[in-house]
């Protein structure tokens, strides 16, 4: 009697083992529900002395899945550039379109990286079935294994920088960043949910940072 | 590993103590509240948690043993929370992890030799917290896991339901002690379960 109720008590640990141990899954189902925006600033720097600022024609283009050479579309170039002045002269700062010509005080350059990650889950074979003997029922085999398969998918970033134009050192290339911002999510198949969320991202950042906003 | 490893040598204890005389076994399912500066990482309380034990009668009243006890704790969280000379918007995922393996000490004012149909106890346990904190935030994980020394006392009921077997129900405070630059931990669980004896 005393070996049945120890073993007894063996499914019950088992089950409440998977119960607790499981980890917890987080909900999240949505692609949009992984975005993340990052903003920094130069503690020493102060954003009241800029007034003036221009955005750079071109987008960085600082990683992408190997062996993929397909062009940044236009659009995505003219989509953050637009919505960076548009933010910027929210928080009243002077648009200069005659930088070359007339140094603004602030030169904002934008990035983008994309990156490819890929694994593999491994198969699992078959389990042969166990039981305990004349006392309990046998289980039985389980069913063959499962196949192995493997993953794919793509994440992207676009950094943003804003730099003091007035610490250009051009014998070093060098110049001071005074804020950056950063946004990182997972890059769907739309193109159109893609487009929201950029904007949504750069509208974020800059609303996590009134310390820019000239008053 | 730890775990499997901890689920190992209190079942050989359990199995060979079946064979001593006074020995009690405990399963018990747990629901713990996180309490003190533990909410501010996860305040939500946890359904996800189990424990197993064996105690050792010393004496009429006095029993030694071990318990292994694991809980899981997870909170969602979301909005901009400000960093060092920043600020970071996203979705959050927290989870806390604990385990302790503590020996005990329990006293019980009415013998369980007497097979009484009430078996009220306190006592304390003491030994090795292992913690473990995740934080999912995007498609970014950060996870740091610590040791750390702690106390847990707690008190009880057992009441017998027949065949050597009786209904357990316990609450348990959990204090793991700072350790290092890993913060302390406290929690309340409140357990039931099935108790046996030989």
């Amino acid at each position: 009697m005393r070996e049945i109720r120890m073993k007894s008590g063996i499914p019950l640990l088992l089950a409440l083992a998977l119960l607790a141990g499981c980890s917890p899954d987080s909900g999240f189902n949505s692609i949009s529900d992984y975005d993340v925006v990052v903003t920094n600033f130069d503690p020493e720097a102060d954003f009241q002395v800029y007034t003036t600022f221009a955005v750079a024609d071109t987008l960085l283009e600082l990683g992408r899945p190997e062996g993929d050479d397909t062009p940044l579309p236009e659009w995505l170039k003219d989509l953050i550039r637009d919505e960076i002045i548009a933010q910027m002269e929210k928080l009243n700062y002077t648009f200069e379109p005659d930088p070359v010509s007339n140094g603004p005080d602030v030169i904002i350059v934008a990035g983008i990286t994309q990156t490819r990650w890929t694994g593999y889950v491994p198969g699992y074979p078959w389990y042969p079935g166990w039981g305990w003997g004349p006392w309990y029922p046998w289980y039985p085999w389980y069913p063959g294994g499962g196949p192995g398969y493997k993953y794919q998918y793509d994440t992207g970033s676009i950094i943003i920088d804003y730099a003091d134009f007035g610490t250009y050192d051009p014998d070093t290339d060098e110049i001071e960043i005074r804020w950056t911002a950063g946004m990182n999510g997972l890059i769907s198949s739309s193109s159109s949910s893609n487009q929201e969320r950029i904007i949504r991202g750069i509208r974020q950042a800059f609303e996590q940072s009134p310390y820019l906003k000239k008053n | 590993m730890r775990r499997i490893v901890a689920v190992i040598l209190l079942l050989a204890l359990f199995y060979g103590a079946a064979e001593a005389d006074e020995v009690i076994g405990a399963v018990t399912y747990e629901v713990s509240t996180p309490m003190g500066d533990m909410t501010d990482f996860i305040h939500k309380t946890s359904w996800r948690g189990f424990g197993i034990e064996g105690r050792w009668l010393q004496s009429p009243n006095i029993s030694l043993g071990l318990s292994w006890r694991w809980n899981t704790f997870s909170q969602k969280a979301a909005g901009t929370q400000e960093i060092e000379n920043g600020h970071v918007t996203g979705n959050q995922f927290r989870i806390i992890y604990g385990s302790p393996v503590m020996v005990t000490a329990f006293w019980y004012p009415v013998s369980p030799l007497d097979n009484p149909k009430f078996l009220p106890y306190l006592g304390l346990g003491g030994g090795p917290y292992w913690m473990k904190e995740r934080l999912e935030i995007g498609i970014v994980t950060f996870e740091d896991s610590s040791w750390h020394f702690g106390l847990s006392p707690e008190a009880g009921v057992m009441i017998p339901a027949g065949y050597n077997t009786s209904l357990i129900a316990t609450a348990r405070y959990n204090y793991a002690f700072e350790s290092g630059d890993a913060p302390e931990y406290q929690w309340w669980s409140f357990n039931v379960g099935f108790s046996w004896t030989n």
